[in-house]
Order: structure tokens, then sequence, then C-alpha cells
């Protein structure tokens, strides 16, 4: 039964690892703006970069 | 139908400039398309359909040249180390994911941005970039994609909203979670005593964090209270959660039991949890506005002979400045120019401009329209007329109403001292050994933790409920002032009359028909800026435009222009009501039009509503009289006022005061600051939120001011749910004394009894608003 004693200390320290990782989110300003990023992931761009790149380079 | 703009969308009424195949309404959204173009950017367009900002006015990119003050940028400056640079500028002018797109992709127009980050609910943008560019150019830039930054810097500076209350949810919640953990053995008759001991003195430990970081707010707060002498609500919450860490602790020395760490942790969890619910903030909105957010963060002054930016505050009187076409005149002073044209609808409410002559004063807050003129400052900024009013808003009715929380929990908090002194008698004759036990329970269970959150959670949903409707509320104490409102003070133009938009019929006395001339009135009502010339030439915006010459302008009088060898007049007619426009043709009268004020949607119903709710309603105009027959025929007021000034405007809100009436004033303008400010609820009313809006408590949508009597009553049924919710706390209050006055509380009925009290407190409160809201604003 004493493995109980570690495992409890063990899931505890787990746990406050997780806090801890909240903590810096939220500090880190993580929450600050939680709708930008929703519409930031949708923007498709890669292509049209290559394009421009390659347009670019042609006319050098 | 017009052809629709391909940059902004609206239509192209002053004829359409075509390239390529796509059609724009005015320079300043091809221009934008144009760069857009040359810079691969198009891609813009695709994301919303015509997702532009009308680039309008010919843009004065010399305002920005207070950017190049270094005191100034440090304003807007996060971060510089000499080779790269941050700052931060608000664009009130982001509205959808297009936006988002081009803004973070101005690096594609200049290379030297490294990188620019939109903030979309706070319309902020976060530019990085390098050393060889300074904020004026990008300001400059942004400009000319539509996206003018503001540079009011009251304004960009909000404060974190609720970071630490986030941190002390984060760390309480943490701490509940694992002692409910370590307290289920327990509940569930755990017999091992070296488990039940280790897992108390875990549930000890983090309880320490607990209570002296995230509730260390009300112990603080309590400690303030007292001593100022006055009783609030923190103060049984600070004695209740001080009362049940200190006994759990001894028990846990003395072996007696586990303690109560499970109902500490709880109550300071639900706690901020409702004070979180509670302190819901509208990002975009400011309700804080200093004079200091209308006028120009600088002016031109004359010095020596030429023109130097100057910053507000180091403006002096004798010093000669130079306002610009739509500018804000930032002090009182006298006019140099030979005349100006300045537009007070802002400061009085009066639509049409004044005219200013040589030598005459002029007042701050008025905007130029017309061409530069030159002023030399008699007042400074801060004592000008209107600003003066501003500064003046320390009056004390707002802050001496008291809240209904604060008379409960004043009784609670005497009723909860007087019990634990009656136990602690009772226990001392009957049997001294139980003294501790039960004096510490009463506290325990008195603990007004359900009470606390009744208030957050009615009202929290409540001003959440109402943003949906574009009603914004400064905070929850708004709804408990609006309950009590039994009179209402209007404004009128811009809060029941739309402000730029007017009725206008075409009046013809010989027969002809408007379709005939139609053309040519808006040809010469199009070259003028007074707003009677412009509502006609917004009312005639479907006729083609044609060439007139020899277009004159009579201050005071009309304007006039020549076509096909006719000379046509529009202006003032002899001897007629004001409000009517009269149409000459060489001099001879052949029509007028009249100009009536335009209603907001569903205001004559608003008004009777309200007038069947009891409540007495007032008129303060600034405007003439003209319109009044007009308002007459369709509202019922208890008092008219017209041309009322604005210091008079408070004074009226004073005296209406006097009478014993709770007075909500409605208005929109910088005229009505004042009687905002005096009123007991401040309404404002904008058409566009994000802009000018003065100080107040509520930030009302044109569109919504029809709710306004749903708002009053939904404030009232608020204030029955609270005193439901409070009636209800009482109950478990009530039932938790009797166990502790009888010295039987044990850990687990506390544990059972402070959660549930709490958890049914937040559900009624929840739905029973919930419900109101959907009966008062949902149905018909």
């Amino acid at each position: 039964m004493s493995i109980i004693f570690m495992l409890t200390g063990v899931s505890l320290l787990l746990a406050i690892g997780f806090l801890g990782a909240f903590l810096w989110a939220i500090r880190n300003g993580q929450y600050e703006d939680d709708y930008t990023p929703s519409v930031r992931m949708l923007f498709e761009d890669s292509k049209k970069e290559k394009k421009s790149n390659e347009n670019k380079n042609q006319k050098q | 139908m017009k052809e629709p703009c391909a940059h902004c969308g609206e239509e192209c009424t002053k004829g359409v400039i075509a390239i390529e195949d796509k059609s724009f309404c005015c320079d300043g959204c091809k221009t934008v398309y144009q760069i857009l173009q040359d810079n691969d950017l198009c891609q813009y367009y695709g994301e919303g359909e015509t997702p532009g900002n009308t680039v309008r006015n010919e843009a004065y990119y010399d305002k920005f040249d207070v950017l190049n003050d270094h005191d100034t940028a440090r304003l807007f400056t996060q971060f510089s180390d000499g080779k790269i640079q941050k700052f931060t500028f608000k664009i009130p002018s982001i509205h959808c994911s297009s936006c988002i797109w081009l803004l973070e992709h101005l690096n594609k127009i200049n290379p030297k941005i490294i990188s620019s980050e939109v903030n979309f609910q706070k319309k902020e943008v976060l530019i990085s970039c390098d050393k060889h560019i300074t904020l004026k150019d990008v300001a400059i830039l942004l400009s000319s994609i539509g996206y003018e930054p503001s540079l009011n810097v009251s304004e960009n500076f909000q404060k974190k909203s609720n970071f630490k209350l986030i941190l002390k949810i984060g760390v309480a919640g943490f701490c509940f979670g694992n002692i409910m953990l370590f307290a289920f053995p327990e509940y569930l008759g755990l017999d091992d005593q070296e488990f039940s001991k280790f897992f108390a003195w875990l549930s000890f430990v983090l309880s320490i964090p607990t209570l002296f970081y995230a509730g260390s707010d009300y112990i603080k707060n309590a400690i303030d209270s007292i001593q100022q002498k006055y009783v609030n609500m923190d103060i049984p919450i600070a004695l209740g959660m001080i009362t049940i860490f200190g006994r759990s602790t001894y028990e846990l020395i003395t072996d007696i039991g586990p303690g109560y760490f499970d109902s500490l942790s709880g109550l300071v969890f639900f706690l901020l949890v409702g004070k979180w619910f509670q302190q819901k903030t509208y990002d975009t909105l400011s309700f804080e506005r200093t004079y200091k957010s209308y006028f120009p963060l600088s002016v031109n002054v004359e010095q020596n002979g030429i023109k130097v930016q100057v910053k507000l505050e180091s403006l002096n009187v004798g010093d000669v400045v130079y306002i610009r076409n739509e500018e804000i005149i930032p002090a009182d002073g006298i006019l140099l120019s030979d005349n100006a044209a300045i537009d007070y609808g802002f400061v009085t409410g009066e639509s049409d401009p004044i005219e200013g002559t040589r030598q005459g004063i002029i007042y701050a807050g008025g905007k130029n329209r017309g061409t530069e003129i030159k002023v030399q400052l008699t007042k400074k900024p801060d004592s000008s007329y209107l600003t003066q009013l501003w500064n003046k808003d320390d009056n004390p009715s707002k802050d001496s109403v008291n809240t209904l929380a604060d008379a409960v929990s004043k009784y609670f908090t005497f009723a909860v001292l007087f019990i634990t002194l009656g136990t602690l008698l009772f226990w001392l004759i009957a049997d001294p050994d139980k003294i501790w036990t039960s004096v510490t329970a009463v506290l325990i269970v008195a603990c007004p933790c359900a009470l606390a959150l009744t208030i957050p959670f009615t009202l929290g949903n409540s001003i959440r409920y109402l943003g949906r409707k574009a009603i914004y509320l400064k905070n929850t104490f708004v709804i408990e002032k609006l309950a009590k409102v039994n009179s209402i003070a209007f404004d009128k133009t811009g809060t029941i009359t739309k402000l730029n938009s007017k009725n206008i019929h075409y009046h013809s006395l010989d027969n002809t028909s408007l379709d005939q001339y139609n053309s040519i009135i808006r040809s010469i009502a199009q070259n003028s800026t007074h707003p009677i010339s412009m509502s006609i030439s917004k009312f005639l915006n479907n006729s083609e435009l044609i060439n007139i010459s020899d277009f004159k302008e009579i201050a005071g009088s009309g304007v006039e222009g020549t076509y096909e060898g006719k000379r046509y007049r529009l202006g003032k007619m002899n001897h007629s009501e004001d409000g009517n426009v009269g149409f000459f043709i060489d001099g001879s009268l052949v029509g007028y039009f009249i100009i009536e004020p335009s209603f907001r949607e569903g205001v004559a119903e608003l008004n009777r509503r309200i007038d069947h709710l009891g409540l007495k309603q007032h008129l303060i105009s600034g405007d003439s009289e003209r319109e009044d027959q007009a308002v007459s025929e369709m509202l019922k007021f208890s008092n008219k006022k017209y041309r009322v000034t604005p210091p008079e405007k408070k004074d009226l809100i004073q005296s209406i005061q006097k009478n014993h009436e709770i007075v909500a004033m409605v208005g929109d303008g910088l005229n009505d600051a004042g009687a905002l400010s005096q009123s007991n609820v401040g309404i404002a009313v904008s058409d566009d939120v994000n802009y000018f809006v003065p100080a107040c408590d509520v930030i009302i949508d044109g569109k919504s001011v029809k709710y306004l009597d749903k708002l009053i009553r939904f404030s009232r049924i608020n204030m029955s749910i609270i005193r439901g919710g409070f009636l209800l706390s009482f109950l478990y209050n009530i039932v938790g004394l009797s166990f502790a006055v009888s010295g039987t509380l044990s850990p687990i009925i506390a544990a059972i009894l402070m959660p549930l009290s709490s958890i049914t407190v937040v559900a009624f409160t929840s739905v029973s608003s919930r419900l109101a809201y959907h009966r008062l604003f949902d149905k018909n």
C-alpha cells in the first residue's frame, strides 16, 4: 500500500506541472486574443507567395 | 441600381472610375486597389466580398508628424533596441477577416516591416519593423490603404484586463480540484488512519496558496473596510475563510479530524469565478473618455513664421494655430482668417454650421468645414468652454447610490456577529467545552458564499445578454441604477432623430415634376458642404451629374449655379418656415423641398411604451424649435426644452433630480457629455460604437434605442431575481446555522451544504435571467 504515498506525490507533481504550464500560458498572453488566431489559420497564401517570388527572381 | 464599388462595396453615386474590369466609387478606393494589385495582395478581395474602407477624405498625412516626436512615439512603442522596433496602433476600421489578412501582410507592401499581428477584438495591430522606417511612415502606409490609425493616446492605453484574476482562478481551481480528490476517501468512510492523515496534510499544504494568494483580495478588502469603518460583504467572507483555515489547522495538528480544507478551497474558487463572471468588459469600447479623446494630439502652431507641430498640452494662450478642414478646434480663440464655417454639431446638437467672421470668437470642439483657418487662442485647451464641462464632472450623486448588496451585507454582517455572540454566551453557560467548535462553526457556515454569488451571476449574465442586442453596460452596478430610474431625458438630434438623414419631399408650385430638374439640383447641391445641401444631394443620388457653371455659395442664403443659360438657386425662401428649401429658376420660385427629421425606427412605439411604464419623459435639445411640430405629432413628452446649451443641459438634469426623479439621460454628442455625467444613468447612443462616444454608463447602438423600455424592465426583473437569490441563500444559511449553533456541524455537512447552496443559487439566477431575457427581447 505504501506505493500509494509515492504515486500520490508523483501525481501531485504532475498536476503542479500542468498548473505551471497554465500560468505560463496566461502570462505569455495566450488568452489575450481568442478570435484572430481562428481566422489567421485559414489564410492560404503559400501558392501566391511562391509565384510572386518566382516572378521577382525572373526579373532579377 | 448603381454598380457597387469593387473596393468598398458602396454604390458608386458620384460616377464610376473604371480600370480593367473593376469599377470604383472614388479615387481613394482605386488607389488602394492599385497598391494592393502592385503588391500581389488582391487576395484581400477574395476573403470577403468588398471589404475595403472608403478612403473618402483626402488624407491629411501631416497630422502624423506628431509621431516623429520622440515622447509621443514612445507612447505607441512597446520595444525598441536600435535595430528592431515594435509598436501598437489602434485601428477602428478593422472589421472583417480580410482586414486581418491584409494587415498581416503589410511586409509585402513595405519589406522594412518585419511582421504585423492583428488583435481583432481590441482592433489593434502590433507592428515589428526595422529602424529605417518611422512610425509616421507606417501610419501613412496604413492610411493609404484605408486603415487609418487612431492617434488618441488615451484609448491606446487599455489596462490589462483581468490577468491577475485569471491567475488566481487557475491556482484556486487547481488546489480545489486536488483537495477534493484527497477528501473523497474521507467522504466515503476511509478507515486507514495513516492515509487519512497524509491526505489531510496534503490538503493543508494546498490550502495555503488558496487562502493567502487566491483569496488574498477578500482579506485585504475586509481589513480596508474595517479601517474605514464601513461594513461590506467581504468582512463575513474573510472572517469565514480565516476561521475555516484556523480551525482546520488546529484539528489537523491535534488529530481531531481532517478539517474543512475542501470547503475552504471550494469557497475561494466559486467566489473568484463569480468575480470573473461579473467583470465582463468590452475591450473595444471605452466608457471613460475625456475631452482629449476628441482632440488632435497636436496642432500646427505658427512660431517665427513657420508652422510647428505642438502637442496639445503645450499650447499657450496667444498661440496662433492653423486648423485644417475637418479638424477639431482644440481651444477657444479668435478667428484671424476672414471667414470660416464651423460645425458645432458635436457641441451643441445644432446641425447647421455657424459662419465665423474675422475677429469673432470660436469655441473648442467645433469642426472646421472648409479651407484652413488661422486662430489665435484665448484659452488653454483644458480651460475652454467645452472642456470645463468634462472637468466639472466630479459629482457625488453617482457614487452615493447605495447598492442593494451593500445594504444587505450590512444587516447580514451584524446578524452574523450577533448570532456568534449569542452562541458564545449560550455555550459559556451550558457547556464551555463546546464553545470553540460551535462558535467557529457559526462563522464558517455564515460565510455568505451563495449570497456573494447571487449578484455576479445574475448581472454578469444580463450584461452578456444585453451585449447581443448591442446594448453595452459599463459594469454591473448600472443595472441596479437602471432599475430605479423613474424619468428619462432625451436629446433630440442624433438620439431620437437620425443624425445625417432627413425625410425630404418636393412640393412643386408650377405643376412641373422634380424629374425635370433633379440632375441640376443635385449637381448644384453637391458642391456645398452645408448639411442641408448634402441631404438634398443624397436624396437625389440616382440622378446624373452635369456640369454647372458659375457655382456660387452665399453664406446663410443658399447655393446657385448656371446651366444652359438659366440661373438656378437653392436656398431660403422669403417668409417661409424654417427647414424648407426653395428652388428658384432665374429668381422665380418653382417649388420647394420640405425637410423633416427622420426619426429612428420604433421611437414612437418606444415613447408610448415608456409612458405606459409610468416614467416621465423630458426632451432636452440644443437645436431650434423648427422640428418641434414633427416631434409633437409623434411623441409625447412631459417637458420640452429647445435651444439648450451644454451647461444648461447639465443644470436641467440637476433640477430634474432635485424634483426627486432618478433620471437617465439619453444623448449622443459631446454636447450631452455634461448631462450624461450628471444624470443617474448616462446612456450614449451611437451609430458606430467604436467611434465617438462621450463618457457614460451605457453605450447603445442606434438600432437598439427602441429597446430602451425593455432595458429598464429587464433591469427591474433582474433586481427581483437578485432578491430571490438572496432569499434562497438565507434559507441555506439558516439551515447551516441551526447545525452550527447546536454544535453538530460535521465537516461532511459543511462540505455538502456550502457547494450545494452556491450551485442552487447560481442555477436559479442564471436560469431566471435567461428566461427574463427571452421573454422580453426575443418574443415579438
